[in-house]
């Protein structure tokens, strides 16, 4: 505590010292103790890069070749090949990373409402036990979760890991977009997890992926490609009566949300952007890349003809929007609003153009009407609010 | 026994009572916060869990699950303990340095300055910030630049106690507002967020990063124990450390150095977390003096506890089933008030 | 014994000369008084002493050996410097501000029974023993002056420099101060350079005055040698009267301004 005159006798630093190794020490065991005791690295191997016109096909090895180091009191790195058991499977996920699964996984997790509708439409909705707190669609899901077959693991952009991990999953689907960063705490924590592009769809061609490789996942392919084919059906059916008719392209902006939240729009680079084209529109925001705000004076310059925004609420707070857009405050001279082009999408139309999903065709249909009544008739819908059905 | 002699054993004995008080405390802490969580998991599978991490129960005691949720608790509330420290510790030397008790790191400009330096390099290369040592590194040098520009800031305005404040608010604000527009960037191009780092998340780290982080620390505690006698000369003044025969630049130039490396690193792992670094010293000088060596020790348990308690207040919400809130909220929350309580009771003085 | 030889000292601020060509000598056991106008340079003088200031020409020796060649932690043992501001970190507590004081004699993390001692002993000799837990704050401005001198006797130096002991401080106080600085410095045989205003006390406390003017040392002398009407009225620019009272004392009574 105090040195004397001379000599030397304990000091306080010496305490501390031992105090903070010794605590360090004592960090580093209990440390030690979650750390499993055997590493297993297994080497991956590269997935098919995508092309415009090729659809994924994920490869099924039955082989593996693995590199197992053991640390415990001594590291011993040893190669092992060894042949997959009959009930399981191995297939890439979008990041490349190989995932071994059950031939049929028993219990999956979806993460994103676009993931719950892909398994749902694939009829494996049975076998789902988990989903993220905006999964609506389709309304079976919503009584499960009512019923308490099916759990709710936390939102969109924060799954609530502790949650997961108590279903037991053996399978958990999650969305590029939103979910990266968790990858290592996924890990971590042992979970199967499978990453579709999700948000991150830039073109039809990514959610066609998402469905086959979920369909690959959920050992169910052929209805997947069942899916995939309709709904290139119901495009190219569209596509095709548009080239047929020679329309002139029609100027759109798309917002997603209304305006006070800033006048968000998607760019090129996203499926959105893809599906206007599709519906012979011109998105006036594909100058710019991914998901940005514009600015008014952009608006204005480009004079789009249509302006669609998604809303989450009820008919009167589009109507609301329609007329905040539609006043001479907001300052939009543009074609739309002189002609009452303006189409909120609330409830399910909102969900039908945002998510990466199956119902994609629907909002093809839907977006086609829009931009093309002429073609394809009115659009009809009760959740989308046009500014003509006002006055 | 003399008056000054029977004054210092005094304040010694209290200062290993309070570090024993808070060690029980933080075991305490420790184990009540493995029964915190969204997952509903009784208190005898908790004992379960300990017993066969302890090696006295073998594994069919407890399954996987339970197992993987309760180690995931324990990574948590032992990531929020060692930030704390690393943002108390970093606090305690800053308000030394500077001889001001509103500094911390986010307010002189650490904390943002670590975080964009940490965006542009997630825009340049994400895969290198995904490697915690370049990640630390990176971080570490934002911070000094946020601090660097900071005092020269400081320096061209008067050098008084109020124009380091203004400085280093209009520093952390420019680094801010430079983070805002570099996420996002990253958002449109790679559409994830980063914003998730500008309020903090300690969900995030993982076990091999808890070892990383304690290496850190251990290093930034034994530098700042060394910077303790120089940093109880300094808060005297310039010229009275001087005379004593420390030069103030280099225990500047040395805290600096120190209070950085712990700022960036623990932005790199865990975003940015605000207050503690403010509210941690006064708590701490508080309990046991002003004598640095005294108070860096202590603060390592105050900081610690403290962010952990932030956590679980954080868990005790996400049960309710609101989410997850980022723990900066909860911190802006309890230490707003703190800092008005400072700020009046400065202005009154 | 000590001895400080201060030869040809030049020291400037830029462009400004404050300091000009200063030589002279102390020993121990004196108590000197550095005087002047403001600006004249008393402060720079001290703090040149002190070491906290480098002279562009000239050198200080300290028992012959050059003030520069020392290490800073040798320095600290032998000179102890209190400049006019009070300790800025008001809030602890005496004890730690007198423990600092020991750092450059203490070994080692903690302090040992004789820098306890020290302290004792210093804060005995200034009559604040009482005062020890008190935080700085809490003093009065009298209280917060003794305890100053108590550190720079816990520093163990043989050189004290303190500038303007008795700023802020009433009559009483002022004396008190004088009277502590002069009997430590006789009872310790140090060598003790103070800097005043008040050119009656200097006259009362001070064993020998340095007269500066402009940077540079007007007198310097016994105080009844260097305070004469004439360096007076040379340097303050005032005319005086300088009266020795029947009790020994130098009277200094001002009589008017003189027009520059």
């Amino acid at each position: 505590m105090v040195r004397g005159k001379r000599g030397v006798s304990i000091n306080i630093v010496a305490v501390l010292i031992a105090a903070l190794v010794i605590g360090i020490v004592i960090g580093y065991g209990v440390l030690q103790l979650t750390v499993k005791p055997e590493t297993v690295t297994t080497t991956i191997t590269k997935s098919e890069t995508l092309t415009e016109s090729k659809i994924l096909t994920t490869p099924l090895p039955t082989t593996i070749t693995e590199t197992k180091t053991i640390t415990e009191l001594e590291t011993k790195t040893t190669t092992v090949t060894r042949t997959l058991k009959p009930e399981k499977k191995a297939l890439f996920d979008v990041l490349g990373r190989k995932i071994e699964l059950a031939k049929i996984p028993k219990r999956v997790v979806s993460l994103a409402p676009s993931i719950t509708e892909i398994l749902f439409a694939l009829g494996v909705g049975d076998r789902v036990v988990g989903v993220d707190s905006f999964s609506n669609y389709p309304p079976k899901v919503v009584e499960l979760v009512k019923e308490g077959k099916i759990k709710v693991v936390g939102g969109y952009w924060a799954p609530d890991l502790e949650k997961v991990v108590e279903l037991n999953p053996d399978l958990v689907i999650a969305d590029l977009g939103a979910h990266y960063k968790y990858l290592a705490k996924f890990e971590e924590l042992g979970l199967n997890v499978l990453f579709v592009k999700g948000g991150n769809a830039v073109n039809l061609i990514d959610i066609y992926n998402d469905i086959l490789l979920i369909g690959e996942a959920l050992n169910a392919t052929d209805k997947a490609y069942e899916i995939v084919t309709k709904i290139k059906e119901m495009i190219s059916s569209i596509s095709d009566k548009l080239a047929k008719v020679n329309v002139t392209q029609r100027k759109v902006l798309i917002l997603l949300g209304p305006p006070t939240y800033g006048l968000w729009t998607t760019g090129s680079g996203t499926f959105i952007d893809e599906l206007i084209r599709i519906c012979g529109g011109i998105n006036i925001a594909s100058k710019y890349h991914g998901w940005i705000q514009i600015s008014k004076e952009e608006i204005l310059v480009q004079n789009p003809d249509i302006i669609i925004v998604t809303v989450m609420g009820t008919k009167e707070d589009a109507v609301k929007v329609i007329e905040e857009i539609m006043s001479p405050e907001m300052g939009l001279d543009v074609n739309a609003v002189k002609n009452k082009e303006i189409y909120v999408l609330i409830g399910e139309a909102d969900d039908l153009l945002c998510r990466p999903g199956p119902r994609v065709a629907e909002a093809v249909k839907m977006l086609a009407s829009i931009i093309h009544p002429e073609v394809f008739g009115e659009v009809g819908r009760e959740d989308v609010v046009s500014a003509k059905q006002l006055s | 026994m003399s008056v000054v002699g029977r004054e210092y054993k005094r304040r010694l004995r209290f200062f290993y009572l309070t570090l024993l008080f808070s060690s029980i405390l933080f075991v305490f802490t420790l184990i009540i916060s493995l029964t915190i969580g969204s997952a509903g998991i009784g208190v005898e599978w908790i004992a379960r869990w300990l017993m066969f991490r302890l090696g006295f129960a073998n594994g069919n005691s407890i399954n996987a699950n339970i197992l993987a949720i309760v180690d995931l608790r324990l990574t948590r509330t032992l990531t929020a303990f060692i930030i704390g420290v690393m943002l108390g510790v970093s606090g305690v030397i800053l308000q030394a340095c500077s001889r001001n008790p509103l500094a911390d790191p986010f307010i002189l400009g650490l904390s943002s300055g670590a975080l964009t330096f940490l965006a542009i390099a997630m825009l340049i290369s994400p895969a290198l910030v995904y490697l915690r040592p370049i990640a630390i590194t990176i971080a570490f040098i934002g911070a000094l630049a946020g601090l660097t520009l900071t005092l020269m800031l400081f320096e061209a305005t008067g050098g008084t106690s109020t124009s380091l404040i203004l400085s280093g608010i209009a520093v952390s604000t420019m680094f801010g507002g430079l983070s805002l527009i570099l996420s996002y960037i990253v958002y449109a191009k790679y559409k994830t967020h980063i914003i998730i780092y500008t309020l903090g998340s300690v969900n995030l780290a993982t076990r091999s990063d808890l070892t990383v982080m304690v290496v850190v620390l251990s290093i930034g505690i034994i530098l700042a124990l060394l910077l303790s006698k120089p940093l109880n000369a300094l808060i005297y003044g310039d010229e009275y450390a001087q005379q004593l025969g420390y030069s103030p630049r280099k225990i500047i130039r040395y805290g600096s150095i120190i209070a950085s490396f712990l700022t960036g690193t623990a932005v790199a792992f865990t975003g940015i977390i605000g207050f503690i670094g403010l509210i941690v010293p006064h708590i701490t000088r508080f309990i046991v003096g002003h004598d640095h060596r005294l108070v860096i020790p202590a603060s390592i348990f105050i900081g610690g506890l403290i962010l952990c308690y932030a956590d679980l207040i954080v868990r005790l919400v996400a049960i309710t089933g609101f989410g997850e809130i980022p723990i900066g909220a909860i911190t802006s929350i309890l230490g707003g008030p703190f800092l008005a309580y400072l700020i009046v009771r400065n202005l009154k003085a | 014994m000590v001895k400080i030889k201060v030869k040809d000292v030049t020291v400037t601020y830029g462009s400004i000369r404050a300091l000009e060509d200063v030589t002279f000598e102390l020993k121990e056991g004196e108590v000197t008084g550095i005087i002047g106008p403001n600006g004249a340079g008393k402060t720079t003088l001290l703090k040149t002493l002190a070491r906290l200031l480098k002279p562009v020409k000239g050198v200080i020796y300290i028992n012959g050996r050059n003030l520069w060649s020392l290490k800073p932690s040798e320095k600290a043992k032998i000179i102890a410097y209190q400049g006019p501001e009070e300790p800025q970190w008001s809030h602890a507590k005496v004890l730690d501000y007198m423990l600092t004081a020991r750092y450059p004699h203490t070994r080692g993390f903690m302090e040992s029974y004789r820098d306890i001692e020290k302290i004792e002993e210093s804060l005995k000799i200034v009559h604040a023993l009482h005062l020890a837990s008190r935080r700085l704050n809490q003093l009065s401005s009298g209280e917060l002056q003794r305890i100053l001198i108590a550190r720079l006797l816990a520093q163990e130096a043989k050189i004290i420099l303190v500038d303007e002991p008795t700023s802020h401080l009433d009559l009483y106080y002022q004396l008190e101060i004088l009277q502590l600085l002069k009997n430590i410095t006789r009872n310790k045989r140090l060598v003790t350079v103070i800097t005043l205003h008040d050119l009656q006390l200097a006259s009362m406390y001070c064993d020998k005055l340095i007269l500066l003017n402009r940077g540079a040392v007007e007198a310097i002398g016994k105080p009844d040698e260097v305070l004469t009407p004439e360096n007076i009225a040379k340097t303050y620019n005032v005319e005086v009267e300088v009266i020795r009272h029947p009790h020994g004392r130098l009277l200094i009574i001002p009589l008017k301004l003189r027009k520059t």
